[in-house]
């Protein structure tokens, strides 16, 4: 449990969040966050906020989002305000997500 | 989980700025100013920057100025910086490299200097500021 990373619904944060560094590591974000996320796992909340770039291995969305999401697979729930540029490989889209920008395919390094 | 604590897991490294917190647990790195509720650093969490909490409990290590109410450090916590608190408990094997001031008063601070004559208490606060300036 101390390896999870728990933003409560309540709090702003700002600044840059590296997770990348313990393999596993997961992100939920329930509040409100504005710059720059890396972790394995990323999942924003229905009610949470995200303004700024996500790269992770994988995503789920179900708050709003101004920005650029980098992931290998993402999932958009019913409640997802997605507003910016998605690269991505697998990507799920539930009815009800409002998605506006760009979706494009990750670039093989 | 508690929904209105924020952790910082293990191996987590954030920057930047946390307000209206609550309660948080760091058992990653952080620097950061935050003003929360309560603020817990773990055994495995570095800590940097400003704190303003009511609680402070610390097992990891800390650097940066805090101002808390009570501020509580365990044996393994290692501290440094500057604390400003009301009361602390500072157990056997904690490593304190810090200045430490007691019954801080927001009153007494330079930035809001409208004392009336009449408050002793805060007057004295003020002549021990003074003192401590000029020493």
């Amino acid at each position: 449990m101390t390896d999870i990373t728990y933003i409560s619904p309540e709090i702003m944060m700002e600044g840059t969040l590296d997770v990348t560094s313990a393999k596993g590591s997961t992100v939920v974000l329930a509040g409100h966050y504005k710059g720059e996320m890396r972790a394995i796992d990323v999942r924003l909340e229905t009610g949470s906020s995200f303004t700024g770039k996500i790269f992770a291995q994988s995503t789920e969305v179900g708050g709003k989002v101004n920005g650029d999401i980098e992931t290998k697979s993402l999932k958009l729930t019913s409640s997802a305000r997605f507003e910016g540029a998605i690269l991505t490989d697998e990507l799920a889209i539930d009815v009800g997500a409002e998605v506006s920008g760009s979706i494009s395919k990750l670039q093989k390094a | 989980m508690a929904e209105k604590m924020t952790t910082i897991g293990a191996g987590a490294h954030f920057k930047g700025k946390i307000s209206n917190a609550s309660t948080i647990e760091v058992s990653g790195v952080v620097e950061a100013d935050v003003a929360t509720e309560k603020l817990t650093i773990n055994e495995s969490g570095t800590f940097g920057g400003s704190i303003h909490s009511k609680l402070v409990v610390v097992s990891g290590s800390y650097d940066g100025n805090m101002i808390a109410d009570s501020v509580w450090l365990m044996p393994s916590s290692r501290v440094s910086g500057e604390i400003k608190y009301k009361s602390l408990q500072l157990d056997r094997g904690a490593a304190l490299n810090c200045r430490v001031i007691q019954n801080w008063d927001e009153k007494a601070t330079p930035e809001t200097k409208t004392t009336s004559p009449n408050d002793d208490e805060t007057a004295l606060a003020n002549s021990k500021d003074n003192s401590a300036e000029k020493a």
